[in-house]
Formats: structure tokens, C-alpha cells, sequence
């Protein structure tokens, strides 16, 4: 499908100290004798790097962006990334880009340095709430000032930070929307991304508020806030580009851009998935599996199928219209080049939804942020 | 008892002008109650009319007074209901009767609805003896409230007495001249049996048992008797008086108020207004019985959950049994499911029915919005439309009623109240009297659509409590009406259609949508709400979702499990669209009757 040789690759780790209530992502926590956990578990991770190089990667691909996402990469010591970095460093050239989450609590001068000397460029950290007792009442066992600390600490190495938060956590959301726009118009990261709060229905948070425990602000007040963050960061310079992320100009992240293209990708680790050439695939979610798997007979597995053309156009569609600038149609039509794409965009562009201009197609004002509609609408004309 | 002895007479009262205490009062120097029994409003029997403080039924009670001249008379007393819709209750009393007590409170003076019942009584030839009452309040005006009886009724004030229900001060005197200017019923025992069926009751161990006036004839245990309407014979197993319970008797004759118990097993058998006789010597006169009650406005009733249907039509049609004014009919709605078609004579009672229904019975029920019956032109012919479901989508020649409505109200309010009148609800002017000192009495014809929601509440607000009305139907005048549609989640609902005058067609279907808005509950999906006239949509308000409408995160792990949440989702609603599944509350329904409220 996509025939440029460029390809992003994501690496999964599933270990955080403790889980926040509301995270639903595959992550496990860890005790005083993981460290047998953490070499399995990277030894895994090179038995799949392994199998990717020998089935779809020839040493023609260049990277183009290299993530550490989890879970919390940091409470991993950097000696277990090394022979798997260099692997990575030694089968492709250096990244543009080169990211890894860290958290604030857990963050080491020796993981920072690791990083830095293997050419990491960017480093993204959860702040979430700037309320110490938010973060209590969801598990996050984290402070302001301490991540205030830490971000200092990585400015120090790093010239491109991303800052993570949430919107509708069961707080005063005027005050959460006054000091963290505060605090990121003070700190000035390069990079800001803003989630909605989900409550997924199998998390401690999603029980709790379900059995009215923690009751959350409403949806309709969270979107207005979020509005005014959205408001807020504009004012102090940063762009929305995505509908939950934000950069000073030319600060994008070539990483998740790569989604939002739908360009190949490589998710490498338990739960992790990826795209390459048409071909879609989503890691098992369990860790016994993932570190027993055996991957030559793709036991690794959750789900993984060819698309069809139409699905290729679905996701292009889905994925793309999330950036605020849109789809470019001259790039859609190479790829779809089917006349009835051509009368698809046509019934799109009249949609209430959208509008075309300068050869983008894209979600208009209203709609980039109220999107469900737009996006229920999209997969009914799909 | 001789019939020289028994006076019958029903006391002609506005809503808490004292009839009811004077009834206790009357009760209590009579003995015909054990004090330790007295409860305040005795004869406000069912628990609905003691919490509101109303009458709503018409009560029958039989008492026995020791008068000065030595006798001892017996008197039936039949309580009448005060309030404006339930004339008709009070037109059957009279028929009883032949003489009233109009009792008025001299703090406050006549009050429309005393006028339009005191002429119902003078055209049944009622002797009207007029009363004073509340004399030991501070702001009593005996003279004034004479002078406004001369004024409004044309009854001579030197016959008025002066008296206090609550201290009893008067009420002997009262009871002296209802023996001497009442004049007793005509003896005609000797002739055939002649009973009016005057209100029922449902006893669940003995059936139906009617309350009966005897003009003719008497009626003893073991009687065969006919109801000539019907033709249905029925043996006696009991026959009896109000003294006030029910008080059983070997015989009643012509002149008594009583009671029959004789096996009526439905609802339906023992109309009010029939006439009985004896099966075996009957009578060849049935007596003229009663107007039907002609509904004023129609609503629907729809059970609470579908499966009460039948229910709700047994709980309708032993509430008929005391209610004759009471209509209904089997009718469907798409939203609704099977329920009835219901003809009240007004709001309250409107209110009272749901509220029985729901006391009495314990059926959860849904009302819908009330309206008049309209007329339309239809292939040449005038046809009645009593549900807005059912009028045309196209404009049609259509009727609606007017009224002639009578305001009684202080001289200051006049100017504020006829501004209200004539430019918010279409009222024509026709003319204005003195009533009194500094009061008046304004006559208009409206439209009868424009005072059954809120025009009495607004009345009694704009003249500070001091106002009151009354109003008859008039005639069908030709209207420029619009039918309002309204749309929920873009299906129409037939149960929240209305008609409305063109004029106000926009105010209102704004006003509604709003209302709608503030009651429908949020769903998972959006609820739009739209009013339509014709084919234009004139309001709109949205219910949003109760849920995000921001898909905020969406990467590269989770893009088919994203894809697959949000179709799922969006089948599920759907589905939900399909089968009309908003939930919509009872006060939807009658959301209409608040539009307004707030100015």
C-alpha cells in the first residue's frame, strides 16, 4: 500500500509502579524481583523485533520515528533497553524523532542520560491534573512539585517535551483548565496533548462512578472546558493539529502524525499493534502469552487480517480527518484512485460536517471537536 | 314521615365561602353526628376533597331537627361542589331539591360562580334563601354583601340571614327559616314509583348502590324494581337514608333522599339521571332525568405500562358510576400504546379523575395535554374533532367554542385584567355592571381554548386572590386554528399534538420546545426536538446527549477497536430510533398547560 520506505515503530512496556484508576491499557505493576520480569520481557521484544526484520523489513526501510510508550517506561532501568536499542539503531539509521514516556516519580538521572545517549529527542510526561488530590482519588501517586522537578531535570537534556492531560477528571475543572493553562504557558512545552476522560467500563474509576462512588463532571461541561483549554493554549502559541494535540510551530509529532496518515507502523511489545502495507495486526494482551509466544507460528496475535481496499479507505478516511488540517484529496485520490471515492468526497464535502478548501478535505469548526457525530456519520456514508 | 315534614335543599356555595362547615355545624346542633365521630368537613368524603378542601361530589345527608313550632322535620341536605367545572354536579342536586341555601362569605362578597349556580337554582324553581356567613371575622361586610346579592341575583337582602359556621352563631335561625320558607315535597306517595338516580357509589361487597330522589311512590325491601331506561329489573335487598352514613330503612317514599342496594353489579347499568320504578306496577312518566354532561375539553388517559389497559377501563367505569360528567372512549397512540379517549368538564376535573385513578385505584396513569372539541368542514359536513392527533395536517374550515365568561373583580383591577382579556386570549368585550360597592362585573365571549389552562390561576393572581369566574358554553365561531406537530428524535408523537390559534402558533411552539427541552431526559444519542405547522418546522431545541461527543484519543494500538466501539454504538442507536425509544415523562405531556408560566 504505502510504497515510500519510511516506517514508525512503537515499543510497548507494561510496567508502572502502580495502575491509575482510569487506565486501561495493558500494564502490570511491579515489586521488588521484577527485574527477571524485565529481561523475559526484552528478550521477548527481541524475539519480535527479530521476526519483523526477517517478514517485513528489509534494511531499505529508514525510520522515521522511534516511541517508548507503556505503561511507564521509566520504572524499567535503562540497562534492559540497551542491546534492544541498539538492535533497533544497528538494523535502521537514527530517527527524526526518538520519544519515551516518562514519569515524574520514577524518572532517574541514569534513565534520562541512557535515553540521551541513545539518541532520544523527545521525552512526553503525564501531568494529568495539576491537583495533587485529584491524582490521589485516581492512584496516581504523583505531586505537582515533584513533576515540576523532573520537568526541569529532562529541559535540562531535552530541547522537545510533550505534556500529557486529562479533562474531566471528578474535580473543579475551572480550576484544573486555570492552572494547568497556567503552568504550560509558564513551562512551555514544545508539545501538549489533551484528553477527554474514558471511563472504560473493566477500571477501577469506570466501576466507581458506575455504582456513583465518584460522580465526574458532565460530559457537556468537560467539552466546554476542554474548549477553553483549547482557547487557552491558541492564546499562548500552540497549534491545534490534531483534535487532542497541540505544538508550537513545527513541533508536530512526526510519530503520531504516522497514525493519522495511516503510513506503516510497527508496534512491537504485549498489546501493541501496528499497520504495515494493508496488513493490521493488534499484539495479545496477556503477558504470559506475549513472553511465551512464539512468534515464527504468530502466536502473538490478538487479531491481525489483510484490509480491503474499502477498510484501507475507511481508516484513511477515520485516522485522517482527525488532524485539523484534513485529508489532502491529491494524496487520497493516489491512493484510492476509484471513481466512486471521487462521488464519496463529493457527498462528504456537502455534508454538514465538513468542508473542502485548498484541496483538503476537512471537519469544520464545530465539528472537530464535536466529532462523534461526524465520524458516526463518515462510517454510514463509507 | 309524613311528607309535610321533609324539606330537601342543597346549599349554593363559591369554594370556601363555609358550605361545608356550615353542613358539620348543621350536623353537629341536630345530633345527627356523634361529636366524638365530628372530624372537620364531614361530608368531604373522599380524601382528595379534604386535602384540596373542595367539594368535588355531590353528598347526600339526611338530619332530624326539632323545630321551634314542636315538630320534628327532617331535612336532606345535598352537598354541591363550588367549583367551576363541576356545574353539572351541582345542576343534578338541585333536581332533588326544592330549596337552596346560597351561602355567601361577607368578607369576600358573590363570586361568579355563586351567580351562575344561584340562576340554575332559580330555574328549577328552587326557593333561595341567601346567607351571610363568616360574620365574626373582622373584615365581615354584611351590608355590602346584601347589596351585592340585590345587585348580582335580584334577591331580597330583608331574607337574608346573618350567621357563622364556625361559632354557629345564626345557624339555628337558618334552620328555622329552611322549615318555614322551604315548601315540602309534594305528597304523592300514592302514586307509582318514581326515583331519580341523582349519583351511585361502588360497594365491592354489594355492588353498585344508587342515591335516589323519590317523586313519586316508595320503595321497600323485597321490591322488583325496573330501570326504565335500561329495562334491567333488580330485586331490593336494602333501602335506607343519609343520616350521614348510611343508614338502612324498612321504607322510603316519595319526598325522601336515600339510597337502593339491589344487586347492580356494573358501572354501566345505573346511569345517573335514569329512572326507577317497580317492575310490577311501573310508572308511564319516566322523569326528565338530566342533560347529559357535555365535556368541555377531552385528554387522553394511557396506562402507565401497557398491561393495565384493561384496568385503567375497570377504574374508569366505576368512577363514571359517581361521575356522571365523566366520558371515554378506547383509543391508540403510536406512543402511547391502547389507552382512552376521556371527556372532562374542566381542568380540575380533569386533575381529580387522574388523581382517583391513581388513589383509589392505584393505576399509574399518563395524561396528555387537554383541548377543546373542535368542528371542521368535511366534505360539506361538520365534523367534531376531540383529539388533535386527528386534525388535518392541511388548514380546514374549523369551529371552535366560545364561551360567555363572567369576572367579578374589585374596580382596581379592572384595566389590568381587561388588557389581559382581550389582547393574550382573544376575550371579546360585551358588557360591564356595578356589583356592589367597588366591584364589577365584566361579561366577554372567548374562546373557550384560551381559559382552560391558566386563566384561572392568572385571573387570581392579577386581582391579588379577590377575582372570580364563571363561564357557559356559547357557541361555535369560525377560528383561523393551525395544527402543531411535534417531533421527537424526528418521529411525530401524536400524543403531544395540539391545535392552537394562528396568532399564537409561534409563541407557543417556542415556549413548548423549551419545556420539552427542560423535561425529556438526556439519552445516549442527541433527542432533537422539532414543532411543525404544516409542513414548516417553527421551533426547534436540541436534548443533547448523555454521553461525550468528543472522541478525543485515537492512535495507532486501538484504531479497529475504536472503529468497531463507535459502530456498535451507533447500531445501538439506531435501534434505539427505530422503536421511538425516547423516554418521555408524564409532565411532557402537559407541558403545554405551563407554557406561560414564567411572565
Amino acid at each position: 500500500m504505502d510504497n515510500n520506505n519510511s516506517i514508525s515503530l512503537y515499543i510497548h512496556i507494561p510496567f508502572c509502579v502502580s495502575k491509575c484508576a482510569y487506565c486501561d491499557f495493558t500494564s502490570f505493576p511491579i515489586s521488588q524481583n521484577s527485574n527477571q520480569r524485565f529481561s523475559d520481557y526484552f528478550s521477548a521484544l527481541n524475539h519480535e523485533l527479530m521476526y519483523l526484520i526477517k517478514h517485513h523489513l528489509s534494511p531499505s526501510y529508514s525510520l522515521s520515528s522511534l516511541y517508548i510508550g507503556g505503561g511507564t517506561p521509566s520504572v524499567v532501568p535503562f540497562k534492559y533497553y540497551k542491546p534492544l536499542l541498539e538492535k533497533v539503531l544497528h538494523q535502521f539509521n537514527h530517527p527524526a524523532e526518538f520519544t519515551c514516556e516518562v514519569n515524574p516519580g520514577s524518572v532517574s538521572r541514569e534513565f534520562l542520560h541512557g535515553l540521551k545517549d541513545y539518541g532520544c529527542t523527545r521525552i512526553s510526561m503525564g501531568m494529568q491534573s495539576p491537583n495533587d488530590d485529584t491524582l490521589e482519588i485516581v492512584n496516581r501517586h504523583q505531586t505537582l512539585s515533584r513533576f515540576i522537578q523532573a520537568y526541569s531535570k529532562i529541559r535540562a537534556l531535552f530541547s522537545n517535551v510533550n505534556i500529557d492531560l486529562i479533562c474531566g477528571l471528578p474535580e473543579s475543572l475551572q480550576e484544573w483548565f486555570e492552572k494547568s493553562g497556567d503552568l504550560v504557558a509558564k513551562l512551555a512545552p514544545e508539545h501538549c496533548s489533551i484528553y477527554i476522560l474514558e471511563t472504560e467500563k473493566e477500571t477501577p474509576l469506570g466501576n466507581q462512578v458506575r455504582n456513583g462512588a465518584i460522580v465526574l463532571p458532565t460530559f457537556e461541561y468537560t467539552t466546554e472546558i476542554f474548549e477553553l483549554m483549547i482557547w487557552r493554549l491558541k492564546n499562548a502559541g500552540y497549534r491545534q493539529y490534531e483534535i487532542s494535540n497541540f505544538s508550537l510551530p513545527g513541533c508536530e509529532s512526526i510519530h503520531n502524525h504516522c497514525y493519522w496518515e495511516t503510513k506503516n507502523y510497527l508496534g512491537l511489545g504485549v498489546s501493541a499493534g501496528g499497520y504495515f502495507n494493508g496488513f493490521r495486526y493488534v499484539n495479545t494482551h496477556s503477558l504470559s502469552e506475549y513472553l511465551n509466544a512464539d512468534f515464527e507460528n504468530e502466536s502473538h496475535y490478538d487479531y491481525h487480517s489483510v484490509n480491503s481496499a474499502e477498510e484501507n479507505l475507511r481508516e484513511f478516511l477515520f485516522m485522517g480527518l482527525r488532524l485539523k488540517e484534513g485529508i489532502f484529496l491529491d494524496e487520497l485520490n493516489a491512493k484510492f484512485p476509484d471513481a466512486s471515492v471521487e462521488k464519496m468526497i463529493n457527498v462528504l464535502s456537502g455534508s454538514k460536517y465538513m468542508i473542502f478548501s485548498n484541496g483538503y478535505l476537512r471537519l469544520n469548526d464545530y465539528y472537530f471537536i464535536h466529532n462523534r457525530e461526524a465520524f458516526e456519520y463518515l462510517l454510514d456514508v463509507l | 314521615m309524613k311528607t309535610r315534614f321533609i324539606r330537601n335543599i342543597s346549599i349554593i356555595a363559591h369554594i370556601d365561602h363555609g358550605k361545608t362547615t356550615l353542613t358539620d355545624r348543621i350536623l353537629e346542633y341536630t345530633k345527627s353526628i356523634d361529636s366524638r365521630d365530628m372530624k372537620e368537613q364531614y361530608l368531604d368524603s373522599m380524601d382528595l376533597e379534604r386535602e384540596r378542601g373542595i367539594t368535588i361530589k355531590a353528598h347526600p345527608v339526611t338530619v332530624l331537627y326539632k323545630a321551634k313550632d314542636g315538630n320534628e322535620y327532617q331535612i336532606n341536605i345535598i352537598d354541591t361542589p363550588g367549583h367551576v367545572d363541576f356545574t353539572y354536579e351541582v345542576s343534578r342536586s338541585l333536581a332533588a331539591c326544592e330549596g337552596a341555601v346560597l351561602l355567601v362569605d361577607s368578607t369576600q362578597g358573590v363570586e361568579a360562580q355563586t351567580v351562575a349556580n344561584t340562576y340554575l337554582a332559580l330555574e328549577n324553581d328552587l326557593e333561595i334563601i341567601p346567607v351571610a356567613n363568616k360574620i365574626d371575622m373582622p373584615n365581615s361586610d354584611v351590608e355590602n354583601t346584601k347589596k351585592e346579592i340585590e345587585d348580582l341575583i335580584g334577591l331580597d337582602s330583608q331574607e337574608c340571614v346573618s350567621t357563622s359556621a364556625k361559632t354557629g352563631e345564626g345557624v339555628i335561625e337558618l334552620l328555622e327559616k329552611i322549615v318555614t320558607d322551604i315548601p315540602s315535597p309534594e305528597k304523592k306517595t300514592e302514586e307509582k314509583l318514581r326515583a331519580l338516580v341523582f349519583d351511585a357509589h361502588y360497594d365491592k361487597y354489594r355492588g353498585v348502590i344508587v342515591h335516589v330522589r323519590l317523586f313519586g311512590g316508595s320503595i321497600k325491601v323485597g321490591d322488583k324494581i325496573e330501570l326504565m331506561h335500561t329495562k334491567n329489573r333488580y330485586d331490593v335487598s336494602e333501602v335506607g337514608i343519609f343520616s350521614p352514613q348510611m343508614t338502612p330503612k324498612d321504607e322510603i317514599s316519595a319526598g325522601d333522599v336515600g339510597y337502593i342496594v339491589a344487586g347492580i353489579k356494573e358501572a354501566s347499568e345505573a346511569r345517573v339521571g335514569e329512572t326507577i320504578t317497580l317492575a310490577n306496577d311501573p310508572t308511564q312518566k319516566p322523569l326528565a332525568g338530566y342533560q347529559e354532561a357535555k365535556a368541555m375539553v377531552y385528554a387522553g388517559i394511557y396506562p402507565g405500562t401497557p398491561e393495565y389497559f384493561e384496568e385503567l377501563r375497570k377504574a374508569l367505569e366505576k368512577l363514571k358510576l359517581n361521575d356522571a360528567a365523566l366520558s371515554f372512549e378506547p383509543d391508540n397512540s403510536p406512543a402511547l400504546g391502547f389507552g382512552f379517549r376521556c371527556g372532562f368538564l374542566g381542568l380540575l376535573h380533569m386533575e381529580i379523575v387522574r388523581e382517583r385513578l391513581e388513589r383509589e385505584f392505584e393505576i399509574t396513569v399518563i395524561l396528555t395535554a387537554p383541548n377543546v372539541v373542535l368542528q371542521i368542514e368535511q366534505n360539506g359536513e361538520i365534523v367534531e374533532v376531540t383529539d388533535p392527533a386527528k386534525y388535518p395536517d392541511i388548514p380546514v374550515k374549523t369551529y371552535e367554542p366560545y364561551v360567555e365568561l363572567t369576572v367579578i373583580t374589585p374596580n382596581e383591577y379592572m384595566g389590568n385584567l381587561m388588557g389581559y382579556i382581550q389582547q393574550e386570549k382573544r376575550g371579546e368585550f360585551n358588557h360591564m355592571e356595578n356589583a356592589g360597592k367597588d366591584r364589577l362585573v365584566m361579561y366577554y365571549d372567548i374562546p373557550l381554548s384560551e381559559i382552560i389552562y391558566d386563566f384561572f390561576d392568572k385571573l387570581k393572581a392579577k386581582t391579588h386572590g379577590y377575582g372570580s369566574m364563571d363561564y357557559n358554553f356559547k357557541d361555535y365561531r369560525e377560528s383561523d386554528m393551525v395544527k402543531l406537530m411535534i417531533l421527537l428524535n424526528k418521529e411525530p408523537v401524536e400524543a403531544l399534538a395540539l391545535v392552537v390559534h394562528t396568532s399564537k402558533k409561534d409563541y407557543i411552539a417556542r415556549e413548548l420546545a423549551k419545556k420539552l427541552k427542560e423535561l425529556i431526559p438526556q439519552h445516549q444519542f442527541e433527542v432533537p426536538i422539532q414543532i411543525q405547522a404544516g409542513v414548516r418546522i417553527i421551533a426547534r431545541e436540541t436534548v443533547k446527549a448523555l454521553r461525550k461527543d468528543v472522541l478525543a484519543k485515537c492512535y495507532g494500538g486501538d484504531v479497529t477497536r475504536k472503529m468497531k466501539l463507535l459502530e456498535k454504538q451507533k447500531e445501538g442507536k439506531k435501534k434505539l430510533r427505530s422503536i421511538g425509544k425516547v423516554t418521555v415523562p408524564q409532565e411532557a405531556f402537559l407541558a403545554i398547560l405551563s407554557v406561560g408560566e414564567e411572565e
